[in-house]
C-alpha cells in the first residue's frame, strides 16, 4: 500500500478512535423541577404520608420510610420504606423518581398495632460511612406512637444494615414526654460560626473542605449539647418546642432536659411537624395568613435565631391540607437544587393523604412567590 | 414466506451509468488543464444538526454563509481532474429556538435569557472530480472530496432569573476528518473563464469539550451542512 494510502486509513482510525459517546448537555447540573408532582407509585389509596429521608442523599438515590395504614386496611398507621432513584436527564431536561419496595428490618421491630407516625433517622451513620475512624456505628431512629395510649416520642438504636440492635427494643425518651401528645422530634445540630470553624480548621490543620468533611468539622467544633424540636399540644394547641440535652449526652439518654416553647415558631393554632436540615426549618400549621386548611411554612436559622415563619405559598399550598414536609438535600454539585416532600388531601391523588414532591429553591435559600 | 426485494437498480447508480456511458462523448476541447474556482453562496445545516429542539444530537445550526476556493487539475482528456480546497464555512446558532426550548422547561420559574455565537469551520481537502454531459458551454461536473476541518464550537450561556446560570457551554475547537460530495454545474464564457452552480453536503464529526459541567466531558456533533454556491472559475 502506498504511503498516502496508509495515512489515510491511520486518520480515519484515529478519527474513530478519539470520537466519543456522549451529548452535549442543556443544563449544567439537574433541578428538581417546582411543579408539585404525586409520588404515584408510592402512594396507595389509603392515607400516605409523615416521610422521612436522609440528610445527605449521595449519587441519585435515596430512601424514603413514610407512614401508612395501608397495610391495615386503615386500621393503623405502620412505617413503610422505599427505595427512590432519581432519573433525570440533562438534555432533554426531565426530571422523574423510580421508587422500588425496600425491606427495611428495622421498621419490622418497630411496627405494632397500634400508630407509628413522624420518622426520624439522625445522621450518624453518615458519619460512619464517610469517616475512617467512626464517631458512631449506629443510628438513632426517632417516632412518635400511641401504643402507650397517648402519642409519645420513642427512639430506638439501628446497624448499618438496618437491624435495630439486638436487646435494645424501642424506648420512650422519658423526659420529653407527658400525660399530652408529643411527636415530630428532629434534631437541630448546633452549627459553629464560621470564626469557630475558621479556628478550629486552623487548629487542625484540616484545609480539604469537601461536604462530608465539612459535616465533620462542623461537628467537632459544635457544642457538646444536643438540641432537639418536637410537637405538643402541653399548652393546649399544637405548638413547636425546643429540647436542649445535658452536656456530653444525647437527647434520649438526658435525664433533665431544658424544653422552651418556640414562641416565634408556634400561633394560636396548631403548629405541627418540624424538620430542619441544615439552616431551614419546615412545619405545618392552620394559622391564618395560609390558603386554607394545614399549609406549609418554613423558617431560616441565622445568628442563633429563627426567623419569623413565611407560607411556602400557593405553588406548594392549596385549600386542603398540606402536612408533614421533609427536605431531601440532594448532592450538591449534582443537583442545583433540594427537593421537599409533603403529604396533602388534595384532589386528583390516589386516595386520602398522598406524598408528593416538589423542588425548592438553591441550597439555603427559599423564594415562595419564584419571583 | 419472505418477500424477495425487487431486482431494481438504485436511482444513483443509474444516472451514474448513464453519465459514464456518455463520457466519451464530452471530450473537453479546451487547451488548458489547469483551474482556479472560487465561489460563496449559502450554507444550509441539515438532519439533526440543524434539529432546534433539546434532544440528543441537536446542533440548534441556523442558515450561514460559506467561502470555498479550488485549484484544479485535469488529465489529458480533460474528464478526470483532481482538486486541493480551502473552504470557510459560518452558521448562525438558533438562538429564538435555544431560548424557546429554556421557557418551554422552565414554564413560570423565572424569566430565560440566553446567549450564543457561531459555528465556524475551516477546512482543507483534496479529492477528483469528473466532468460530464455538456450542452452548449455548460457542463456538469461530480466532485467528492476528504480533508480535514477544524471546527470551532460556539460559547452558549442560558440564565434563569429564578435558578440562576443553568448552562454554559464554553467554545471549543477541534480538527476532525470531514467529507465532501457534490455536483457543480458550469458555463464557459470564453475559452478561459466559467461561471458555475454548486451544491455540495459536507460531513463532520468534531469532539467538543464541555468544561462548565458539573461532569466535565466530551460530545460530538454530527456535523451536516449543504452548501449552495455560484462562483467564476479560471482556466490557465
Amino acid at each position: 500500500m502506498h504511503t498516502s494510502g496508509k495515512i489515510l486509513l491511520l486518520s480515519l482510525a484515529l478519527s474513530l478512535a478519539t470520537s466519543c459517546d456522549q451529548y452535549r448537555l442543556n443544563l449544567d447540573i439537574a433541578i428538581v423541577p417546582r411543579e408539585v408532582t404525586n409520588f404515584t407509585d408510592v402512594n396507595s389509596t389509603h392515607d400516605d404520608f409523615n416521610s422521612a429521608g436522609p440528610f445527605y442523599a449521595a449519587g441519585d438515590a435515596f430512601n424514603l420510610v413514610f407512614s401508612t395504614n395501608r397495610n391495615s386496611n386503615g386500621a393503623d398507621f405502620d412505617f413503610d420504606n422505599y427505595m427512590c432513584y432519581i432519573n433525570y436527564d440533562q438534555v432533554n431536561i426531565s426530571f422523574d423518581i423510580w421508587p422500588d419496595p425496600w425491606n427495611y428490618p428495622l421498621l419490622d421491630t418497630i411496627n405494632s398495632m397500634y400508630n407509628e407516625w413522624g420518622p426520624y433517622l439522625t445522621d450518624e451513620l453518615l458519619e460512619y460511612y464517610y469517616q475512617d475512624e467512626a464517631l458512631s456505628d449506629t443510628g438513632r431512629f426517632f417516632f412518635s406512637s400511641d401504643r402507650e395510649g397517648n402519642q409519645d416520642i420513642y427512639y430506638c438504636y439501628y446497624s448499618p444494615g438496618g437491624t435495630v440492635i439486638p436487646g435494645q427494643a424501642p424506648a420512650s425518651v422519658s423526659s420529653l414526654n407527658t400525660e399530652f401528645e408529643e411527636g415530630y422530634l428532629c434534631l437541630h445540630p448546633e452549627a459553629p460560626t464560621d470564626k469557630e470553624m475558621q479556628a478550629y480548621q486552623e487548629a487542625t490543620a484540616y484545609q480539604e473542605t469537601t461536604a462530608n468533611q465539612e459535616i465533620l468539622i462542623k461537628q467537632a467544633a459544635a457544642p457538646n449539647t444536643e438540641t432537639c424540636y418536637f410537637t405538643s399540644n402541653r399548652d393546649g394547641t399544637f405548638d413547636i418546642f425546643k429540647a436542649t440535652g445535658e452536656a456530653n449526652r444525647r437527647i434520649e439518654t438526658s435525664g433533665v432536659l431544658q424544653i422552651t416553647k418556640v414562641d416565634l415558631l408556634s400561633s394560636s393554632a396548631d403548629d405541627k411537624c418540624p424538620y430542619i436540615v441544615n439552616n431551614m426549618m419546615v412545619f405545618t400549621s392552620d394559622r391564618a395568613g395560609g390558603q386554607g386548611g394545614f399549609d406549609l411554612w418554613y423558617s431560616i436559622y441565622t445568628d442563633g435565631n429563627w426567623s419569623a415563619p413565611e407560607n411556602f405559598g400557593p405553588g406548594i399550598n392549596t385549600e386542603y391540607d398540606e402536612y408533614r414536609p421533609v427536605i431531601i438535600p440532594l448532592e450538591p454539585g449534582l443537583f442545583l437544587n433540594d427537593m421537599l416532600i409533603f403529604s396533602s388531601n388534595r384532589p386528583g391523588g390516589t386516595g386520602g393523604f398522598d406524598l408528593y414532591y416538589t423542588g425548592l429553591n438553591k441550597r439555603g435559600e427559599t423564594n415562595a412567590s419564584g419571583t | 414466506m419472505k418477500k424477495q426485494a425487487p431486482n431494481t437498480i438504485p436511482p444513483l447508480l443509474l444516472i451514474a451509468l448513464i453519465l459514464l456511458c456518455v463520457l466519451p462523448l464530452n471530450a473537453q476541447e479546451t487547451v488548458n488543464r489547469n483551474a482556479l474556482s472560487l465561489s460563496a453562496g449559502a450554507a444550509v445545516p441539515y438532519a439533526e444538526f440543524a434539529n432546534s429542539s433539546f434532544t440528543w444530537r441537536s446542533g440548534f445550526a441556523s442558515t450561514g454563509m460559506n467561502l470555498d476556493a479550488k485549484l484544479i487539475h485535469y488529465g489529458k482528456r480533460k474528464i478526470f481532474g483532481i482538486y486541493a480546497d480551502a473552504g470557510y464555512t459560518y452558521l448562525f446558532f438558533n438562538e429564538k429556538q435555544y431560548l424557546a426550548e429554556y421557557e418551554r422547561i422552565f414554564e413560570d420559574e423565572g424569566t430565560m435569557s440566553v446567549t450564543t455565537g457561531g459555528y465556524h469551520f475551516l477546512k482543507a481537502e483534496a479529492g477528483f472530480l469528473i466532468r460530464t454531459i455538456t450542452i452548449r458551454d455548460t457542463r456538469i461536473i461530480l466532485q467528492t472530496g476528504v480533508g480535514y476541518t477544524l471546527c470551532r464550537h460556539p460559547y452558549l450561556s442560558a440564565v434563569n432569573t429564578y435558578w440562576g446560570t443553568v448552562n454554559t457551554v464554553n467554545s471549543d475547537l477541534d480538527m476532525q476528518l470531514s467529507g465532501t460530495a457534490g455536483i457543480l454545474v458550469e458555463h464557459t464564457l470564453d475559452e478561459y473563464t466559467g461561471i458555475h452552480l454548486s451544491w455540495q453536503l459536507f460531513a463532520c464529526k468534531p469532539d467538543f469539550r464541555d468544561r462548565e459541567s458539573y461532569r466535565e466531558h466530551t460530545f460530538y456533533l454530527p456535523v451536516r451542512i449543504q452548501h449552495i454556491n455560484i462562483g467564476l472559475t479560471r482556466y490557465f
